[in-house]
């Protein structure tokens, strides 16, 4: 008999929790994530881009080719049939739905800049810092190939720090730029994802660690010697660009100089700064053809990039066929790793509740009832107490969640026209008015 | 042959780029409208002192059926998958059991108001959405009855905000039930019956009474108590609703709302034109719910708003959809460089610009611009440039001007 007990107490537990690598998030979380998003949609649609909606659910076809089998992404997507034994998947990502959206509307027109705020769901392997359902925030066009294109994203990320009163660092290349290098160094076209990839942790792994990759890869190593020696030049951005210019003598690095140079123009015009080049900066996915973008914050305990991406040229068109080709170009905000700097920068404090004032009645509810009426209509966030409790268990409450001001409103002050205005922090009171403390606290 | 061929050149074409049945894309003419909606509702729930919380797509399939959880249709109804532990889970298809779990999980102080929007799931046959947002607003743990007004407060005020007129139904579910107990109306005949009187105003009261001897009950007591006084929750409630600036609610004796769990209080919102088809959003006082999930026996109340209904209502209004929220569109005359500055300019006022991005002459660009029904057109050229002037294009009158370019934000905020 108690075994069957407990053993009902641990399913009805069991029943609470929530799946592994998903989360809750309180109001303390989630209102802080509310105003980035909102700082975030401000500057988007100051640029021109417009929301809009797709579903968590895609056709399995749509996300997966089988010649991704091998990939991470493969692996870890959501798999579920519906009723009627269509196969279909939760999305993994913002790009591959705007992606199949383009092609499917023809009639939005290019360029078509858009926004998408929303989750994407990976069944994988659960570190710090990534979980299985996450937000991101994409902001992509597709149908431009000019470099302008690419230099506005400089000043969109630009704009959105600067909301937060913080200094991002950009590192930026050009995927056609270490191709090009590899191919100069004559490594096998077959071999320059691999390398591409490998080359991307220099920072990381150093050049011994990259020669070994390439090494276990089979990739000649004194190519790769040629290959790291040519894209570990120094100095200023145009420099580098100089001094590569001058030793390699091929089209796609050409090409990729006049685009990085345009970048750079553009991005100067347009009020970005602190842009680096690092040429062997690649990023580890596949998709990429040009630009690449990494964000970092100045004096962040968080070292990631907080928004990275680049432009890709070839997907869209793949996506389509018929040979059609849609030039595409975007960038993919962090919502955590943002939240989490702003937080460990201490430049936002989280709030418990949007409640700004606490009305607490003193046996004179309608009258209360009008006051926190007046106050909302002041676009005063106001609550007023609803369970009927004692001044100090309404303070308690106040005070759990962090509210900045309570009002007491007894009626001995009302028939004077005055409230008690307690300021919780400093605990000081204060008779006031009515208008006083909509003026005071708007 | 031929039809099957046609049908298979179909299947191709679309291969790739279809969405899952019943799952729709929202382009930018719904989208934004969608989104101011929802910052409206957002606005006004805060104002309440409701703040939001979030819970996740994915659930435990434990936690979606566990008892109570909507019933058992809700239970076929539901997205299942597994994870790569071959965990069983389930999209959730409403926020009432999250809320419930969340409650439980987390050590909240009550009373929790609390707001969620979202994306809710729901297999079912027949036209309706499978993917669907929902948007809820609860306060748990208070059982006074201005917990219940706030909600009728918070509709009107949003009802007028985006103008519509609405009628606010409320009634009581002790009220209905006390009248049925008198009735001996037994329980399985009460929700059917209910119906019948409700269609009252339409086919008067031998029709009514007609019908429901059919149903094999006596509905003449029935019908004469609903006519009666107007019961002391719903009169309190009233008056803390006037209190807070509601005009619209009005005591319907006959709404009953479909769900079962309703313990106290209910109230539907409907369109005024259309006051028993188009049901804008609903609620109602459940204080027996929570307990079903968690330990905590606490009284609870709610709303939901249909923002999918909202927007059709809004749509019916006014067809004039924008494709975009670009005010102003920059287009260089080979001055890329002065026009990516003064599109720079232009955002710093707070002017929603966007610059050409493709190479296209300037009467493609301003088709493009008129096709997205972008107010106006900055078009930059060198001459005009040397003399610090653009011209700004009002695209409706179709009138050009030469404008200082320190002139246009002001020119386009007008």
């Amino acid at each position: 008999m108690k075994t069957n007990k407990s053993k009902k107490n641990v399913e009805r537990d069991r029943s609470l929790e929530t799946p592994k690598g998903v989360r809750d998030f309180l109001p303390e979380q989630k209102i802080l994530r509310e105003q980035i998003v909102d700082v975030l949609k401000k500057v988007f649609e100051r640029y021109g881009f417009n929301p809009i909606e797709t579903p968590a659910l895609e056709m399995l076809k749509t996300l997966v080719k089988e010649t991704d089998s091998a990939t991470d992404a493969f692996n870890e997507i959501y798999r579920l049939e519906d009723q009627g034994g269509r196969k279909l998947a939760l999305k993994y990502d913002q790009t591959v739905p705007f992606g199949r959206v383009v092609a499917q509307n023809p009639q939005l027109g290019t360029p078509f800049k858009r926004y998408q705020i929303d989750r994407s769901w990976r069944d994988g392997p659960i570190k710090l810092g990534r979980y299985r359902e996450f937000w991101q925030c994409d902001v992509d066009i597709a149908g431009a190939s000019s470099m302008i294109a690419d230099a506005e994203y400089l000043a969109i990320v630009t704009d959105v720090f600067k909301e937060f009163e913080i200094k991002v660092e950009f590192r930026i290349n050009n995927r056609k730029l270490v191709e090009g290098v590899l191919k100069y160094a004559g490594i096998p076209k077959k071999q320059w994802m691999a390398a591409t990839i490998i080359i991307d942790k220099l920072d990381k792994i150093g050049d011994s660690g990259v020669l070994d990759e390439a090494r276990q890869k089979g990739i000649n190593d004194d190519a790769m010697v040629k290959v790291l020696d040519i894209l570990s030049q120094k100095g200023t951005n145009l420099q580098i660009l100089k001094q590569i210019e001058s030793f390699v003598d091929d089209d796609l690095v050409s090409e990729a100089i006049s685009e990085l140079r345009q970048v750079l123009k553009y991005g100067a015009a347009f009020g970005a700064k602190n842009i680096k080049l690092v040429p062997s900066l690649a990023r580890g996915l596949s998709y990429y053809t040009g630009t690449i973008f990494e964000t970092y914050v100045v004096g962040s305990p968080v070292k990631s990039s907080v928004v990275g991406g680049g432009r890709f040229d070839n997907m869209i068109g793949d996506f389509v066929g018929k040979n059609v080709t849609v030039p595409a170009v975007g960038l993919s905000f962090g919502l955590d790793v943002i939240y989490d700097t702003l937080v460990s920068m201490k430049r936002v404090v989280p709030n418990k509740t949007v409640v700004k004032v606490f009305v607490v009645p003193l046996k004179t509810e309608v009258q209360c009832i009008k006051i926190v009426t007046e106050l909302r209509n002041a676009g005063i966030n106001a609550d007023i107490d609803l369970i009927g409790r004692s001044i100090s268990k309404n303070l308690q409450y106040a005070n759990k969640l962090d509210i900045p001001y309570v009002i007491l409103a007894g009626q001995s002050e009302l028939k004077k026209g005055k409230l008690n205005l307690k300021d919780m922090k400093s605990g000081k009171e204060q008779k006031l008015t009515i208008q006083q403390i909509i003026k005071k606290l708007k | 042959m031929k039809t099957n061929k046609s049908k298979k050149s179909v299947q191709v074409t679309m291969s790739n780029v279809e969405t899952p049945k019943g799952m729709k894309d929202f382009p930018p003419e719904e989208q934004i409208i969608r989104q101011e909606l929802i910052d409206k509702l957002k606005v006004i729930f805060e104002k309440y002192g409701f703040s939001p919380i979030e819970t996740p797509t994915l659930e435990l399939l434990s936690t979606l059926t566990a008892k109570g959880a909507g019933g058992s249709e809700v239970g076929k109804e539901i997205f299942k998958l597994k994870d790569r532990a071959n965990r069983e889970l389930g999209l959730r298809f409403d926020f009432t059991v999250p809320m419930c779990r969340f409650f439980s999980q987390n050590q909240i102080p009550i009373p929790f108001k609390r707001y969620q929007i979202g994306n809710v799931f729901r297999e079912e046959f027949g036209t309706r959405s499978r993917e669907f947002i929902q948007c809820d607003i609860d306060v748990i743990g208070s059982s006074s009855l201005l917990a219940d007004a706030e909600y009728l407060a918070i509709a009107q005020e949003f009802f007028d905000l985006v103008g519509l007129d609405v009628i606010i139904k409320v009634n009581s579910r002790k009220f209905l039930d006390r009248i049925m107990n008198q009735a001996k109306i037994p329980a399985d005949k009460r929700m059917p019956l209910i119906l019948i009187i409700d269609k009252l105003d339409k086919i008067g009261e031998t029709a009514v009474i007609a019908e429901a001897r059919k149903l094999g009950v006596d509905a003449r007591k029935v019908i004469t108590q609903l006519k009666g006084d107007l019961p002391e929750d719903v009169a309190e409630v009233l008056k803390y609703a006037k209190a807070m600036g509601v005009r619209d609610a009005v005591f319907v004796p006959t709404l009953a709302r479909g769900l079962d769990y309703y313990t106290g209080l209910i109230w539907e919102f409907y369109l005024k034109s259309r006051p028993n088809k188009f049901s804008l959003g609903s609620g109602g006082r459940f204080d027996n719910l929570i307990n079903m999930f968690c330990d905590r026996n606490v009284p609870a109340t709610g709303a939901s708003f249909g923002v999918t209904r909202i927007y059709e209502a809004l749509q019916e209004k006014q067809t004039d959809a924008r494709k975009t929220v670009t005010q102003v569109y920059v287009i260089p005359i080979e001055t890329e460089l002065a026009s990516a500055e003064i599109a720079k300019h232009l955002r710093e006022e707070g002017v929603k610009t966007d610059i050409a991005l493709m190479d296209r002459s300037i009467g493609k660009n301003l088709q493009y611009v008129d096709k997205m029904k972008i107010p106006y057109a900055v078009i930059v050229g060198k001459e005009e440039l040397k003399q610090g002037k653009v011209k700004l294009k009002d695209m409706k009158s179709g009138k050009e001007q030469l404008i200082d370019i320190d002139h246009v934000s002001k020119e386009i905020k007008v």
